[in-house]
């Protein structure tokens, strides 16, 4: 069965982007959540195999909906999704248990390393 | 390696470093402005002083290579050579090459020819190319064949230190596996920092990183190419610690080896590397295969290393923490002013006992900071006879270098930033200045030349000044050189004309050597000095010699100043070029043809009216203030209406269109927490010079 991703990102340009490099390399999209409140309760409805996780939305940020996905399940796994120059809040991340993240603007090579990575 | 260099090594690294930064940061951005010349002739400079400096360390494969990339530069320079995506990462691969050499010195170990050979080659193809009008497509094959040379991943170690050797057998001996691993990050890799970090985070969750190179600090700041190596102590097995790496993305390529204390030093390079056949080398995805453990007997200690010299007493501080800390003692002084702003209107004795002490305890703050800054220009001014006996060889010329007042400090920033300038400058004098034997004997001045660098704290200031026993400048050749580029030298006396070797672009050199270059240098210079704030004079006669005097600011940001009201606004003049207060009646102001003057010690002086310069409204009051301060051998009278008095001032800078103005130099904050502009006094009194004209 495919692995299932919810992508999470204010910009829906960028949703579109994650969206169609995932459904090309086979993975199926669990749902989308334009920031941290609304990603939470998607990752609880819906339950995905992985997160993608922007890190700058607005309200919730990336980092808090990180921490409290982890509060709700330990093993969830999420990348995080950073800009260039952001390399604090990615060290923040990875201190609260993201397994990994990926640098915008996304190379598809790339983002498939990671996510097969994270799920293998 | 030349034993007597070795006390400069240090600085050598440390500007090697900032040098390298700077170009790799400059050639990444003119891969992105392939047409910005400012860029050109910035990275241009940078490889120049490079090359300046590794020959004047006498490190000759690291010469040879900067001066091949000096040609490719002023290829670019002069438009023959158009930038691309190759040349760049041509480039990209002299500089790596470049940090390679700059550590294996650092690590005293001798540089051979073959280290640059094929770089060296491909630029000289690059450059032979643009020679004989290859077509560019020629030019991207020959150097995309080199492309794949890069070096390869090693677990070799640099420096392993004796508590981490006894670390490793303690932990073998309690049955733990320890392992030297070695990773190259994928080349596109960006954020490295961060994916290092994660990259040990899950090393850590299963044992301990007990050494890495680079540094963890650098690692986690991303500041290193693709390879970083580290000791691994852990209860996983070889598969399980290969597993663990390989879940981390963006791995170009990884080694995982038993730690074996042999094997961990670099061969030398003149052996045959048949070590290479043992290693594991494998691509992240493929299956990697254990190593049987070596059973060989462990060698005692490995050779202790010790690079640092002990012979100066000192500690090495970060000059980042040093700024923070000079930073928050000059804010300190600001509060110390409003402190003694409040005591003063409301007369507490408490306040004024207490602010005593703060006003005690801040000036000595202020003090060792100031001082734990100092350095002796030694530091640098001791690297100049090797360089001045060098070239003598290399000119055919006979000279000698005297240095007096070595002794003489400065601050940190100032003496490190005046290294390159004086560089210049030297090469200047005795590739342009002292003249061949067989002339100078002619002339009837002694064979050998004679160029004296002094040093010497006045007041305030520092002076340097270089004098040689050369043949001068010669206003006329200059003016000839001048007209010939196209400079404007309508009106311009001697001195204007010789001080146009300063003028950005301007060589005299007849012909390209490698001393003293193209035209690149003195303007640098000048640019150089005034940027810390000090100022440069020349004076040069014919056949006799050149005197250069280099002003510069004991230090950067605080200051003693005269605080002196105009027109109802305060300002600050610093207190290093008052020379007297006096108080002046109108009437003594003496009209002249187009000029007010005051008599001053028997001699005419100019007045500034501040009012009128800085468009103040006037004020009736008949007796004024004339500051009388000194600029080069002049006086002029600055009037003031009234005096507020002397102060300790710490000077921020100001917005870069206030500095246009050229009449100021910064500004500064007064215990009341009202803001003052320092005047700045040198270009004002010129200004009016200009005006007398």
């Amino acid at each position: 069965m495919a692995k299932s991703v919810l992508i999470v990102d204010d910009a829906v340009f960028m949703r579109m982007k994650l969206k169609d490099i995932l459904e090309k390399n086979g993975y199926e999209i669990a749902d989308e959540a334009q920031n941290g409140q609304e990603a939470f309760e998607k990752y609880k409805a819906t339950n995905p195999d992985l997160v993608t996780m922007d890190i700058t939305m607005p309200e919730v940020d990336g980092l808090d909906a990180l921490k409290m996905i982890k509060e709700y399940n330990a093993d969830a796994k999420v990348v995080m999704c950073s800009a260039m120059g952001q390399q604090g809040m990615v060290m923040d991340a990875i201190r609260a248990g993201a397994v990994d993240f990926i640098v915008k603007p996304f190379d598809t090579e790339r983002v498939i390393q990671a996510i097969d990575k994270a799920l293998s | 390696m030349a034993d007597d260099n070795s006390v400069y090594r240090d600085l050598f690294f440390e500007e090697s470093d900032d040098n390298l930064q700077e170009l790799n940061d400059s050639i990444l951005e003119l891969e992105q402005n392939p047409d910005n010349m400012e860029l050109v002739n910035n990275i241009f400079r940078v490889a120049h002083t490079l090359k300046g400096m590794s020959a004047t360390m006498g490190y000759d494969v690291m010469t040879k290579l900067t001066h091949k990339m000096e040609d490719i530069f002023d290829l670019f320079k002069s438009g023959k050579l158009k930038v691309t995506k190759d040349h760049v990462s041509l480039i990209f691969k002299c500089l790596d090459k470049l940090s390679e050499l700059v550590d294996d010195l650092r690590d005293e170990k001798t540089l051979s020819d073959d280290q640059i050979k094929v770089l060296w080659d491909e630029l000289d193809e690059v450059e032979k190319g643009v020679d004989a009008r290859q077509s560019i497509d020629e030019k991207k094959s020959s150097s995309k064949e080199t492309k794949k040379e890069v070096a390869e991943l090693n677990g070799y170690f640099e420096k392993i230190e004796d508590a981490d050797l006894d670390v490793i057998k303690k932990a073998q001996g309690e049955g733990y596996n320890v392992f030297t691993i070695a990773i190259r990050l994928d080349a596109k890799s960006l954020l490295k920092g961060p994916r290092v970090f994660l990259i040990m985070e899950k090393l850590d969750q299963e044992g301990d990183v007990i050494h890495s190179e680079p540094t963890t600090e650098i690692l986690e700041d991303g500041d290193f190419d693709t390879d970083f190596k580290v000791i691994y102590v852990t209860k996983d097995t070889f598969d399980e610690v290969t597993k663990n790496i390989n879940s981390n993305s963006e791995i170009d390529q990884v080694i995982v080896e038993e730690f074996d204390e042999e094997k961990i030093q670099k061969p030398k390079v003149s052996e045959e590397k048949d070590d290479d056949s043992k290693e594991i080398v494998a691509k992240p995805q493929d299956q990697l295969e254990t190593r049987p453990k070596d059973s060989e007997k462990k060698k005692p200690a490995v050779k202790k290393e010790n690079h640092h010299n002990n012979r100066n007493q000192s500690i090495r501080v970060d000059l980042n923490r040093l700024d923070s800390f000079l930073d928050l003692v000059s804010e300190l002084v600001v509060y110390r002013n409003q402190l003694a702003d409040a005591g003063k209107r409301n007369n507490a004795d408490e306040v004024r006992d207490s602010m005593e002490q703060v006003s005690r305890l801040t000036s000595e703050l202020q003090d060792l900071v100031l001082k734990i800054r100092m350095q002796q220009v030694s530091v640098v001014f001791n690297r100049y006879p090797r360089m001045i006996r060098d070239l003598a060889n290399e000119l055919q010329k006979e000279m000698e270098l005297v240095v007096i007042g070595e002794e003489t400090e400065l601050d940190k920033t100032v003496v490190s930033e005046l290294s390159e300038p004086m560089i210049h400058l030297l090469r200047n004098c005795a590739d342009h200045g002292i003249e061949k034997p067989e002339v100078r004997e002619k002339l009837g001045k002694p064979t050998k030349g004679t160029i004296t660098l002094s040093a010497y704290q006045e007041g305030n200031k520092v002076i340097i000044t270089l004098e040689d026993d050369g043949k001068g400048i010669d206003p006329d050749v200059i003016k000839e050189s001048a007209q010939r580029k196209g400079i404007n030298t309508d009106g311009m006396s001697d001195r204007d004309l010789q001080m146009l070797v300063f003028h950005p672009g301007f060589s005299t050199a007849k012909k390209i050597t490698n001393i003293s270059g193209r035209g690149v240098g003195l303007d640098a210079v000048q640019a150089k000095i005034s940027e810390l704030g000090g100022s440069l004079e020349m004076e040069s006669k014919v056949n006799v010699g050149t005197r250069i005097t280099i002003k510069l600011p004991l230090t950067l940001s605080i200051i003693q100043a005269l605080m002196i009201r105009i027109s109802d606004e305060d300002f600050a003049i610093p207190l290093d070029v008052v020379e007297r207060v006096v108080m002046i009646k109108d009437d003594e102001i003496i009209q002249t043809r187009q000029n007010e003057v005051y008599r001053f010690q028997g001699k005419l002086i100019p007045i500034v009216r501040t009012n009128e310069l800085l468009n103040l409204p006037k004020t009736e009051s008949k007796n004024k203030f004339a500051i009388i301060v000194t600029i080069g051998a002049q006086y002029y009278g600055i009037l003031a209406d009234s005096l507020i008095g002397q102060q300790e001032i710490v000077i921020k800078k100001i917005d870069q269109i206030l500095m246009d103005l050229n009449k100021y130099q910064g500004a500064t904050i007064l215990g009341n927490g009202a803001i003052a502009l320092i005047l700045d006094v040198n270009a004002i009194c010129n200004e009016k010079k200009v005006a007398v004209k």
